[in-house]
């Protein structure tokens, strides 16, 4: 994963434990795709692995888990500093 | 070669059980359906089986078809429903709701029924741990259950078809002409049937066919709104619902729920189409996250308005028209007929064919009460 | 109880349509609202136009002529309320938005929906393996976050698949393969309409400009591929597909697909707007008159949101829209109609839509484990069990089978659906009923819903 310019602010977080850096401005999903993370969900039925697709609200396959709670849309949702995300399963 | 013994206005559970009854005694059957099985309240319901709270006038059929059907499913019907008998449980939350249900249980005793039970608090709580501490005592069905009620009317639909019934989906009557002498000659948008008997089992629409037949039924179409949350957790195995307040919650078992309540929408029966009043909706769920504060993660995926059709004593009719001892009309079940609907073919086909019926207790349901 | 704000019009969506229907019917002293779930205006073509502007060397003209447009608003005129997203409109105009976790109820007296595209399914087996993602995503992340992935596959066919190659290769990243899945049979069904779309010059010499730029980059382009899927065991690993009758595997963590685009409509059919199927874009239209007014009353539908036809389009239906609602409200006497510059816009349509038709196995896959509805997880194999099960209709396969029925409300599963149908009950696509879309048309929490009890 490629920075066309590398200026803006970083940001810390973690996904699943472990610890991560993006830019300020980056929504969850791509904080978690220029991580090199395709992963962020596993499907309630058969519990199969499933990552962003779509990177525009519409797809539903972005979800994550932040403080327990469940079904946050990561495309949709500005990462923070020093957020918890763990994935939605 | 449109001529039949019988013909079912109606597709739904009711209309299909009654024509697999018919089948089922040799008659040549067809359903006329205007949309396609299970479109409506059939299909879209919140898929209860349940005699608990049922009105008491209608609980012997209840049982019946409890009995008779639901518990013995497995040798009924050959797919799957995704029936699971799981309790039905309804809440008391303050001392007047407890009163009521202690005098439920005497009154469903006194008949002769031992399935309803009082339970205390703590009994409460083994059945639902997360029950909010303001829960006084409940009611306690344990073998009611749930099930797919769009999958159920299929199963019935296919269970009628292999005994010979014919399904007309997409047709509309429009018209039926003649007495019990001659045959009935009905008329719908694509073509013309005979047959000897007809059956209304037009539910929401039921009012506008036994009009046909000049009667008239104090009937009023209602939107009965029911949404669905994302899949959380599973934490509810039993059907809940609350002694005088509007709310049920069933879970199911891919972890999504399914919240209802007697909140309405608006409703136009030409087009079927139905508005869902979000500020309704809020009430519904702020109901019930009052009561289930673990509702307080889940979404609202998905809100609708179910057309029901509710009778003025809300109860339905089953018996023979009052005019014609061929014409029967099974229809009105005001929002409560899925669980009875095995029982109610049953007693519909044996009316029909003067045979000894199954239950007692079927005067309460005559057209007669009204017309 | 919050006082319900009422608006004279309503905009839904502030990509190029919303934000020149915003600029025509501003300055009439009209109350106006633009509501967009972006934190800025521009919608996916102009994304984050306005920080990008000075960034010419990664951008080009098409897409930073997006801020002159935006430029043209003056949000002092008008209500301008960002980060919200419409779920619910019905027919008496009342709009329920969420906007940073909280709901809220508007009403209005006009509203006109302008909601975009999104990507028509693509449909393969193992297009739900994480690392299988949109293409418009690959755009979306450059704009908005300026990353690129290097050593990418592209697979599909479509005028935005071509662009969206052209932006990475301006920016720089290295793209592995491109798999060219548009049918060569295309090709020759599309010269019929070459004449008339030649009258559009200037679009043949961008595309010309793609092409050599392609070549520059020694791109790696596969042409006419009718056959692939996707393997990896939890994640994408590698693009496996039919290069004739050679079988060819490139390894691969990242594969952008595209399938063409098709109308975003839910919020649309929800609130009951009439639609159309239509065979030239195998999509699902909404249907208007020629002043862009849905068949419900005072709710108008322009650009993509209604049909493909794309930007130049989109901006025009913004304007014969905006038009007539000031003529209702009296503020013009004149209503025009811009039929010249939509035929003008139009003439390159025909060309396109016949070219970029995606191949068969693309619209409906014949491998029955392929899944269909990603959110419930609904394979092919379950639909035919649904149609032998004697479900014909769209809405008793959903009942029965759950397609439809997830999160995403058969965004990325109904177009595929009705192909199934179509194909299994040999009934024409076009008299197939679409889905019933229910609202929310995005799930909303729970909490948040509750405290609409304010509005009661």
């Amino acid at each position: 994963m490629t920075r066309l310019i590398d200026k803006g602010k970083d940001i810390s977080f973690s996904f699943n434990n472990k610890k991560y850096k993006a830019k300020e401005g980056d929504s969850i999903a791509a904080a978690l795709f220029a991580n090199g993370i395709r992963t962020n969900r596993k499907t309630f039925g058969k519990n199969t692995p499933r990552g962003s697709f779509c990177f525009m609200g519409v797809c539903f396959e972005c979800l994550v888990k932040i403080d327990g709670v469940r079904a946050i849309q990561g495309c949709r949702t500005k990462l923070r500093e020093g957020m918890e995300i763990e994935e939605d399963a | 070669m449109n001529s039949y013994d019988a013909i079912v206005i109606g597709g739904g559970i009711q209309g299909c059980s009654v024509a697999y009854n018919l089948a089922d005694n040799g008659l040549k059957v067809l359903v006329l359906e205007k949309d396609y099985c299970g479109r409506h309240a059939s299909g879209v319901n919140a898929g209860g089986v349940r005699r608990l709270g049922r009105d008491l006038r209608e609980l012997e059929l209840s049982d019946f078809s409890m009995k008779e059907y639901w518990h013995k499913l497995d040798s009924f019907l050959d797919e799957d429903c995704e029936y699971e008998k799981v309790p039905q449980i309804k809440i008391a939350m303050d001392e007047e709701a407890l009163e009521f249900s202690k005098n439920r249980v005497e009154q469903v005793k006194a008949m002769g029924f031992e399935h309803e039970q009082l339970i205390d608090t703590s009994t409460l709580k083994n059945f639902v741990p997360d029950v909010s501490d303001k829960a006084l005592g409940a009611i306690l069905v344990e073998d009611d259950g749930h099930a797919n009620p769009f999958k159920t009317t299929v199963a019935i639909k296919h269970k009628a078809i292999k005994y010979g019934v014919s399904i007309r989906e997409g047709e509309k009557v429009l018209d039926i002409k003649g007495d019990d002498k001659t045959s009935w000659k009905v008329t719908t948008d694509k073509d013309v049937f005979n047959a000897k008997y007809i059956i209304n089992c037009a539910g929401a629409w039921g009012d506008k066919i036994a009009k046909m037949f000049g009667e008239d039924v104090p009937f009023e179409a209602v939107c009965l709104l029911l949404s669905i949350t994302s899949k959380i957790d599973l934490f509810l195995k039993p059907v809940i619902g609350f002694q005088r307040r509007a709310l049920s919650l069933k879970q199911f078992s891919n972890g999504s729920l399914m919240i209802g309540g007697a909140f309405k929408g608006s409703l136009n029966l030409e087009t079927n189409e139905t508005i869902v009043d979000f500020t309704q909706i809020a009430r519904n769920v702020s109901n019930a996250t009052e009561l289930f504060p673990k509702l307080k993660n889940a979404k609202i995926v998905r809100s609708w308005g179910g057309i029901e059709a509710i009778c003025e004593d809300k109860i339905p009719i089953i018996s023979k028209s009052s005019k014609y001892e061929t014409v029967i009309h099974n229809f009105g079940y005001s929002a409560h007929g899925f669980q009875p609907a095995f029982g109610s073919g049953k007693i519909v086909s044996q009316m029909l064919l003067d045979q000894k019926l199954s239950i007692n207790n079927v005067d309460e349901f005559r057209i007669n009460r009204f017309v | 109880m919050p006082d319900t704000e009422i608006y004279d019009v309503v905009i839904v969506g502030s990509g190029p349509a919303g934000i020149q229907a915003t600029i025509n019917l501003q300055g009439y002293g009209l109350k106006i609202a633009l509501l967009d779930d972006s934190s800025t205006l521009g919608g996916h073509i102009y994304k984050e136009v306005q920080k990008n502007s000075t960034k010419t060397d990664f951008f080009e003209q098409d897409y930073l002529k997006g801020f002159d447009l935006i430029k043209q608003i003056n949000l002092n005129k008008i209500s301008y309320i960002n980060n919200s997203y419409v779920w619910n409109i019905n027919p008496k105009l009342e709009i329920y938005y969420s906007q940073q976790g909280t709901s809220y109820k508007i009403k209005a007296k006009k509203i006109l929906i302008a909601t975009g595209s999104l990507e028509r399914p693509f449909p393969v087996k193992g297009w739900t393996l994480p690392g299988v993602i949109g293409t418009t995503a690959a755009q979306i992340l450059l704009k908005e976050s300026l990353i690129v992935k290097d050593d990418a596959v592209f697979i599909g066919s479509g005028a935005l698949f071509y662009y969206v190659i052209s932006q990475y290769l301006d920016s720089g990243a290295k793209i592995k393969a491109v798999i060219d899945t548009t049918p060569l049979n295309n090709y020759f069904k599309a010269a019929k309409h070459l004449p008339k779309a030649l009258l559009k010059f200037g679009f043949f010499i961008k595309a010309l400009g793609f092409f050599a730029k392609f070549r520059k980059h020694k791109l790696k382009v596969y042409h006419f591929v009718d056959e692939l899927m996707f393997e990896g065991d939890d994640e994408l690993k590698t693009v496996v597909f039919k290069k004739g009758s050679k079988q060819v595997k490139i390894d691969t963590d990242i594969a952008f697909i595209h399938n063409g685009l098709a109308p975003n409509i839910n919020l649309q059919l929800q609130v009951g707007c009439d639609y159309e199927y239509s065979k030239a874009t195998r999509t699902v239209n909404i249907k208007t008159d020629e002043f862009m007014q849905s068949s419900v009353d005072n709710i108008f539908v322009v650009g993509d949101g209604k049909s493909i036809r794309g930007v130049d389009v989109a901006i025009v239906e913004a304007k014969i829209a905006a038009n007539k609602i000031l003529n209702d409200f009296n503020k013009i006497q004149k209503v025009t109609t811009y039929q010249k510059q939509l035929k003008s816009h139009m003439q390159i349509r025909d060309f396109l839509n016949t070219l970029y038709l995606p191949h068969k196995n693309f619209l409906s896959p014949s491998d029955d484990d392929v899944i269909i509805c990603r959110c419930e997880e609904v394979t092919l194999k379950q639909i035919k069990n649904g149609l032998e099960r004697n479900c014909k209709e769209t809405n008793s396969i959903k009942s029965f089978t759950r397609c439809g029925m997830g999160s995403c409300q058969s965004r990325f599963c109904g177009l595929t659906l009705l192909e199934v149908i179509s194909k299994h009950t040999n009934t024409p696509i076009e008299e197939l009923k679409y889905l019933k879309i229910r609202s929310p048309i995005k799930p909303i929490g729970i909490e948040e819903m509750g405290s609409l009890v304010e509005y009661e």
